[in-house]
């Protein structure tokens, strides 16, 4: 029993910290993220395990937070607002060439961080070749070059 | 917004012409949770560096004391895991006791002591420890415990059949 509680509260607890911690960190892979996971990984494995290496208590943590993460899918199915408040919704940061500077600073996206999505999407290298700028809920920016789909 | 079979919604086509489901009011009020969010965890970092989530700092440990001696226990202390109460004996006896009520036997898995006591007693309520001393020698003794519960433990501690001390720790899980 002990094993579902642990699993099911260090899945909830990772869920709402990384959240909490904005979508950038998700996408920024950079060498500090890198690290920063490994060493949270490290962290909870304790968390989860506690004094019980067994195999039946890995089995019972595993069959727990893959539960929880097939529940949540179906909550977020029928739940729209459940599955924005787990994954996050799109945010459009540049519509028609206009940048949404409120949105980007409140989703701490730099200019700089659309550029480079639209240099490595589409080859861009201006901001006025940019139509619209979306920030995806899993961190990435999606660019549509301006001329696009017309 | 429209919704096919099977309960797919289909973004709705924004004024200018991207089709997206952006949720504007829904993305505003989770940034200022996750700003409430923020001050959230500057505080727990706070409370621990202050000693209130145990492990160390100025918070995590309390006194009683006596004329028969002193306790310093954990006030905050973490499940599974270990810390310790820390007895110093008053006066120049050659034999010195340390009781604790079952409820401490209760809360806690009792592991090492150093020194080791002379003798291990089981009372009605709870247990007696016996440590001897040297002539002239101050005697002090860690008792190294465990939690085997979360939440707030009451239990009792004497020494050397003095008052018993009424005291309490929060087990954090």
């Amino acid at each position: 029993m002990e094993s579902v509680f642990r699993g099911a509260a260090i899945y909830v607890i990772m869920l709402i910290v990384v959240r909490l911690s904005g979508r950038r960190t998700l996408s920024q892979l950079t060498a500090f993220d890198f690290v920063l996971l490994l060493i949270v990984a490290e962290t909870t494995q304790q968390a989860l395990l506690g004094d019980d290496f067994s195999i039946s208590n890995a089995v019972i943590l595993i069959l727990t937070l893959f539960g929880i993460d097939i529940l949540l899918s179906h909550v977020k199915r029928h739940l729209p607002l459940a599955g924005i408040v787990i994954d996050g919704t799109t945010t459009v940061l540049i519509s028609k060439g206009e940048p949404d500077w409120r949105a980007m600073a409140r989703a701490r996206v730099q200019i700089g961080d659309v550029l480079e999505a639209a240099r490595i999407q589409h080859g861009l290298a201006r901001l006025d070749q940019i139509d619209f700028a979306v920030l995806e809920a899993s961190g990435n920016i999606s660019i549509i070059p301006a001329g696009a789909g017309k | 917004m429209g919704r096919k079979k099977y309960g797919i919604a289909v973004p709705r086509v924004r004024d200018d012409g991207l089709q997206v489901e952006d949720s504007t009011r829904a993305q505003r009020i989770f940034w200022v949770v996750e700003r409430c969010g923020w001050a959230l965890f500057a505080a727990l970092l706070l409370l621990a560096m202050f000693g209130l989530t145990g492990s160390g700092g100025p918070f995590a440990r309390a006194v009683v004391q006596d004329g028969s001696g002193r306790v310093d226990y954990p006030a905050i202390a973490r499940w599974h895991t270990s810390d310790d109460l820390r007895v110093t004996f008053a006066g120049n006896a050659t034999t010195h006791t340390l009781e604790v009520s079952q409820a401490f036997v209760d809360a806690f898995e009792i592991g090492s002591m150093q020194p080791r006591p002379a003798t291990s007693t089981t009372l009605a309520d709870g247990m007696r420890f016996t440590f001897e001393a040297g002539p002239d020698a101050g005697v002090s003794a860690s008792v190294f415990v465990t939690p085997l519960n979360v939440g707030w433990m009451d239990y009792a501690v004497r020494i050397d059949g003095g008052a018993s001390q009424e005291v309490r720790t929060l087990v954090l899980p």
